[in-house]
C-alpha cells in the first residue's frame, strides 16, 4: 500500500465526526423498500443509497479506485458480495439467501434490486443490517416493510443492527 | 312545505340529502376547538408590533445593532496556528440599556471537552475496525478551541468575562445606553484543524504529495452575538448543525500569510499593487474589464512551481468590507486564481475562483461561469447583488457560504477525468453557496434558530438558477435537455414526505433537533416554494411577493413570520393553510379518485327519490311541478332508454320549463348536457391542496380543471364534484403532471390503472 492509498484509507475511516455545513449530501442515510408479495412468497427489496457513499465504501472494502455512474469497471459482483456481508436475513436461525438482481442510477442515488423466496408458513424474519456502518459510523438505515396494506418501518444504525421483522400480521 | 322551495335544482337527490338529514343525533357530542386546516395562524404567529408589522415589513421602530471590526490576523502555516487581535466597535441601536455583551466563540466546539462532542447517543459496537476502535477509545481528541489572551477596554483595562461553552459574556464597566457605542479588543489564537478528516466547515486540507495545505478559514474570530427584538441576546449555543446569527458591520482586516500564498477573502483588496507580482497585477487589472471569459491571474504552472518552495517571508493582504455580517478567507501557495467581470444591473461585479491544481480541468472550465450565472439569476428574482465580488474556493468535500466567498466541492479523478456526477455536483454546490450571499448573508435570517429560512429559500433559487444554467450552457449538460437538479421538483421530496413519521419533523423546527436536516431544511421548503410558485400562486404573483420579501429585508434580520406575512400581503393569496400544512406539520399530500357515478335525466322519480320522500312521509304528488328527476346508472330504476335519448326527451318538466322561459334563459348550449357524473375525490393525506383534475372523454379530448384548495374547507376527507357534459367521460386523472408531491399515485386515476411496481419494471427490464 503506497502512502497515498494509505492516506485515503485513513481519511475514509475518520470521516464524519460532526455533520456540518452543506456536505456532499446532508445526512448519511439509506432506505430499503421491502415488499412481500403474498401470492408468490417473493420478497422484493429495493435499496436506495447515495452513490458517493457506495463508491467510498467499495473503495475502502476493495482498496481499489472505484468509480460509479458511469462505472469504470464491472461493479455488480463487488456490490453483491459487499451486500451479502452486511445485509443478512434469517428465519428461525436459518439464513435466507438473497438474489442480487442489479442496480440503477437516479441522479445522485443508486437503487439496488434484490429478491428472496420465502416459505409460506414464515411469519417473522430477522434482519441484520450493517450497511456502511464500518466506514460511516453515523449511517442510518431505514427499512420500510409492506405486504398488502400492512406496513411497518424500522431504523437500523450502529446501536440497532439487528431486528425481528414481522412479515405477516 | 317550505323546505321544498330549496329543491328547485335538477339534481335533487344529490343536493338535498344534506338539507334533509339534520336530525338530532341520539347522543350529544362534546364540543371541540378549531382544528380546521384553514384555521388562521394567529396562535402560531407572534403579535405584530412597532418593530415588525402585520404586513411582514420592518416596523417604524425596527432596529438592528451595528458591529464594526478592525482585525490583525496572522496565519502560521508551519505550526497550523491562527493568531488574531480584533477591536470591536459596538453600536447599540436598540431602545434598551445593555449591561453585558455576548460574544460567540464558535471554535470552542473543537475544544477537547466540548459538550458538542457528546451531543449524540452512542452504542457499543461488538464488531469494529481496528482504526475505528483506536479512534474511539485510544486517540487523543484534537486540541482545538480559542485561547483567549486578553479582553480589554479601549483604554487597555482588562474586562471581566465568563465563557459558557461557545459563548462569552463580557461584563461592562458601565451600561451601554440606547444609541451608545462601546469599543473593546480581544486577543486570541487557536490550533487550526484539518477540515477534511474532521468534516468541518473551517480548517485546512493537507496534500501529502507536496506537503502543502490549503486553508479555508471561517467562524474563526470571536464574533458579536445578535441582540434584537425577538430573541434578546441570541446566545443559543453552537452545537454544530444550526449555523449562524450575525450582525451587519464594516470590516478592516490585515491578514498576514506566507509571502508565496494567494489569498481571497470577504471584502475589497486594498493593496493589490503592493502584494501581487507585476505580471499578476497586470492580469488582475485586465480582468476588471473582461466580461466574456475568466482571466487567469495565477496559472497552474505558476502555482505548481511554488509547491516545492516554502517561503519564510510574509505578506499582509489588506481588506475592507462594508455592510457584511461576517468575514472569511482562503489561503494557500497551491492556489490557481481566475476572475471575470459580470454586469449586474448598474454594477460591475467580479466573479472569482480559487483552486489548487487538484480541481482542474473542471474548475477553470465551470467555476467562475457558475458564479456569474448565480449572480445573474438571483439578482433577477431578488435585488441587484450589492457587493463588489463573489468568490468560489475549491475545498475537497464541503460546501459552505460566507459573505462574498464560499467553499465548494467537486474534484476530478487524479488523471483529470471526471464523471457527470462530479461536474453537476460542483456546478450545483457553487450556485447554492454563491446564492447564500442573498439568503442569509444579505437577507440576514437567524440560521441558529431556522435553518430553512436560508437553506430552503436558497435551494429554491438554486433550482431556478440551475435550470437557467442548463439553458445558457447546453453543451455543459448535453445529452441531457435540462440540468439534473437534485432538489426542487415535487416528485423528489416524495420519499421523504412518505417516510416513517417518527423520523420526520416539521420545517418549523430547530436544525439541531431534526432527524434528516437535508430534506427538512433544504429539500422540503424548496419544494414547497416551488409548488407555491408554479401551482398555487402562479409565477407572477409569487415572484412579486418573493421579491418584495427580499427587498423589504435586504440588510435586515427577518423572522419566519415576516416571510409568511409578506408572501400573503403582496399577493392577496390566503396562504395560512399552506404554511400550516407544509411548514408547521409533517402532513403529506395524498389525493385520489374515489368513485365516479353516472346519472341520467329520467321521466319519473327513481327509487332514491321515492325513498327520500318516504322518509318525510311524502309522495311524488306532494312535489311541486316542474321537478327534474335524476337516476344513477347503477340504480334499479335505470332503464337503457334514458341513456339513448336526450335530457329534454326524458323530462317533460324540463321541456316545458325551457319553452315557457325561453326568452329568459341565457343558453349558450341549445342542448342540455347529455351526461351527468358525480365524482368523489378522497383525501387520505393530511395536506390540503388544489384539486387538479384531467377529464378524458370518449372522443379522445381532455379537459383540465383546477378546483380551488377551498373545496376541502368543510370536509377534509372527501369532496364530490358534478360534471355535466355532452361527451362521455372515460377517465379521471388527478395531478397529471405530478406537481403536488402526491405520495401515493396508485389512487390518482379512474378507472384504476394497474401499474407494475418499479421493482417489477426493473425485473422485466433486466430480463428483456
Amino acid at each position: 500500500m503506497n502512502l497515498q492509498t494509505m492516506f485515503k484509507k485513513i481519511g475514509l475511516l475518520f470521516i464524519m465526526l460532526l455533520t456540518m455545513g452543506f456536505t456532499l449530501h446532508d445526512v448519511y442515510i439509506s432506505s430499503m423498500k421491502m415488499e412481500l408479495i403474498p401470492t408468490s412468497g417473493e420478497l422484493q427489496l429495493t435499496l436506495q443509497v447515495f452513490t458517493d457513499d457506495l463508491e467510498l465504501v467499495l473503495q475502502s472494502q476493495s482498496g481499489e479506485e472505484i468509480q460509479l455512474n458511469p462505472d469504470r469497471q464491472a461493479t455488480n459482483s463487488l456490490i453483491a458480495a459487499y451486500l451479502k456481508s452486511v445485509l443478512k436475513f434469517s428465519a428461525a436461525k436459518t439464513p435466507i439467501s438473497l438474489e442480487y438482481l442489479g442496480k440503477e442510477y437516479h441522479d445522485d442515488l443508486t437503487l439496488i434490486y434484490m429478491q428472496a423466496k420465502l416459505a409460506d408458513e414464515m411469519s417473522e424474519l430477522e434482519l441484520t443490517h450493517q450497511l456502511f456502518l464500518s466506514e460511516l459510523p453515523t449511517q442510518q438505515n431505514l427499512v420500510h416493510f409492506k405486504s398488502d396494506s400492512y406496513r411497518k418501518s424500522f431504523l437500523f444504525d450502529a446501536r440497532m443492527q439487528k431486528s425481528p421483522i414481522r412479515i405477516r400480521p | 312545505m317550505r323546505i321544498l322551495t330549496y329543491v328547485q335544482v335538477p339534481l335533487l337527490a344529490l343536493f338535498s340529502v344534506a338539507l334533509w338529514s339534520q336530525e338530532a343525533p341520539a347522543e350529544r357530542e362534546g364540543g371541540h376547538t378549531n382544528s380546521n386546516k384553514f384555521k388562521q395562524l394567529y396562535e402560531e404567529f407572534s403579535t405584530p408590533n412597532r418593530f415588525r408589522t402585520a404586513s411582514g415589513a420592518p416596523g417604524v421602530d425596527y432596529y438592528q445593532q451595528q458591529v464594526d471590526y478592525v482585525m490583525d490576523l496572522e496565519l502560521d502555516d508551519k505550526n497550523t496556528k491562527l493568531y488574531g487581535e480584533e477591536t470591536i466597535t459596538y453600536t447599540n441601536n436598540s431602545p434598551d440599556v445593555l449591561t453585558y455583551l455576548w460574544v460567540q466563540l464558535d471554535q470552542n466546539i473543537r475544544k477537547k471537552d466540548a459538550p458538542a462532542l457528546e451531543k449524540n447517543g452512542s452504542g457499543f459496537q461488538p464488531l469494529a475496525r481496528a482504526s475505528t476502535f483506536v479512534k474511539n477509545y485510544m486517540d487523543e481528541p484534537f486540541d482545538g478551541g480559542f485561547n483567549i489572551e486578553s479582553v480589554t477596554s479601549a483604554n487597555g483595562q482588562a474586562l471581566p468575562y465568563r465563557i459558557n461553552q461557545t459563548m462569552m459574556r463580557i461584563d461592562l464597566p458601565s451600561p451601554i445606553l440606547p444609541g451608545g457605542q462601546y469599543h473593546f479588543s480581544i486577543k486570541w489564537w487557536y490550533n487550526v484543524n484539518n477540515h477534511v478528516t474532521n468534516r468541518a466547515r473551517s480548517g485546512y486540507e493537507y496534500f501529502p504529495e507536496d506537503g502543502n495545505r490549503a486553508y479555508v478559514i471561517a467562524q474563526f474570530f470571536p464574533r458579536m452575538a445578535v441582540y434584537n427584538d425577538v430573541e434578546g441576546w441570541q446566545n443559543y449555543q453552537f452545537w454544530g448543525n444550526g449555523e449562524f446569527a450575525l450582525n451587519f458591520g464594516n470590516y478592516e482586516v490585515n491578514l498576514t500569510v506566507p509571502a508565496d500564498h494567494i489569498v481571497e477573502a470577504t471584502g475589497q483588496l486594498q493593496n493589490p499593487k503592493e502584494i501581487l507580482s507585476r505580471e499578476e497585477f497586470k492580469r488582475y487589472k485586465k480582468a476588471q474589464n473582461t466580461f466574456d471569459s475568466p482571466v487567469i491571474i495565477v496559472t497552474q504552472d505558476e502555482a505548481e512551481a511554488k509547491e516545492a518552495v516554502f517561503s519564510d517571508k510574509k505578506k499582509t493582504w489588506r481588506y475592507v468590507a462594508k455592510n457584511v455580517r461576517d468575514f472569511a478567507f482562503a489561503s494557500s501557495r497551491k492556489f490557481i486564481w481566475d476572475m471575470m467581470a459580470v454586469q449586474v444591473g448598474p454594477r460591475k461585479v467580479m466573479a472569482v475562483s480559487l483552486y489548487p491544481k487538484e480541481g482542474n480541468p473542471l474548475w477553470e472550465e465551470y467555476s467562475t461561469r457558475a458564479v456569474a450565472q448565480s449572480l445573474d439569476t438571483y439578482s433577477k428574482y431578488t435585488f441587484n447583488y450589492p457587493y463588489p465580488k463573489a468568490v468560489s474556493v475549491h475545498a475537497k468535500n464541503q460546501g459552505m457560504e460566507y459573505p462574498m466567498i464560499c467553499w465548494n466541492y467537486g474534484r476530478p479523478n487524479e488523471d483529470g477525468t471526471y464523471s457527470d456526477r462530479t461536474k453537476f455536483g460542483m456546478i450545483s454546490v457553487i450556485i447554492h453557496e454563491v446564492g447564500h450571499n442573498y439568503f442569509p448573508m444579505i437577507v440576514n435570517s437567524d440560521e441558529r434558530q431556522w435553518g430553512w429560512m436560508d437553506e430552503g429559500l436558497d435551494t429554491f433559487m438554486q433550482y431556478l438558477t440551475e435550470q437557467q444554467f442548463g439553458v445558457n450552457y447546453p453543451e455543459a449538460i448535453a445529452p441531457l435537455e435540462a440540468f439534473p437538479s437534485r432538489r426542487g421538483a415535487p416528485s423528489k421530496i416524495v420519499p421523504y414526505m412518505s417516510g416513517d413519521q417518527s423520523f420526520i419533523s416539521p420545517i418549523m423546527s430547530n436544525p439541531e433537533n431534526v432527524f434528516q436536516l437535508g430534506p427538512n431544511a433544504y429539500g422540503k421548503p424548496a419544494t414547497a416554494l416551488n409548488i407555491l410558485r408554479e401551482t398555487i400562486m402562479g409565477k407572477e404573483l409569487f415572484d412579486y411577493a418573493f421579491k418584495t420579501y427580499a427587498q423589504r429585508w435586504i440588510f435586515k434580520h427577518p423572522t419566519p413570520e415576516d416571510f409568511f406575512r409578506t408572501m400573503e400581503d403582496a399577493s392577496a393569496v390566503d396562504l395560512d393553510w399552506f404554511w400550516r400544512g407544509w411548514f408547521y406539520s409533517t402532513d403529506y399530500v395524498d389525493i385520489g379518485v374515489g368513485s365516479v357515478k353516472k346519472y341520467y335525466v329520467s321521466p319519473k322519480p327513481g327509487k332514491e327519490v321515492d325513498e327520500l320522500l318516504e322518509q318525510y312521509n311524502m309522495t311524488p304528488e306532494d312535489l311541486p311541478e316542474n321537478m327534474i328527476y335524476m337516476v344513477a346508472e347503477d340504480s334499479e330504476s335505470f332503464e337503457p332508454s334514458m341513456a339513448a335519448s336526450s335530457a329534454i326527451d326524458n323530462s317533460q318538466s324540463l321541456r316545458n320549463y325551457i319553452e315557457e322561459n325561453n326568452a329568459e334563459i341565457d343558453r349558450t348550449n341549445t342542448e342540455p348536457p347529455k351526461y351527468f357524473y358525480e365524482i368523489e375525490f378522497e383525501k387520505p393525506g393530511g395536506l390540503v391542496m388544489p384539486l387538479i383534475v384531467e377529464y378524458s372523454y370518449a372522443d379522445g379530448s381532455t379537459e383540465r380543471v383546477t378546483y380551488p384548495v377551498q373545496v376541502w374547507r368543510k370536509n377534509d376527507a372527501s369532496v364530490r364534484k358534478v360534471l355535466a357534459t355532452n361527451k362521455e367521460l372515460v377517465g379521471v386523472t388527478i395531478d397529471p403532471d405530478e406537481e403536488t408531491a402526491d405520495i401515493d399515485t396508485s389512487n390518482n386515476s379512474w378507472p384504476k390503472e394497474e401499474q407494475a411496481s418499479d421493482f417489477d419494471k426493473f425485473k422485466a427490464k433486466i430480463k428483456g
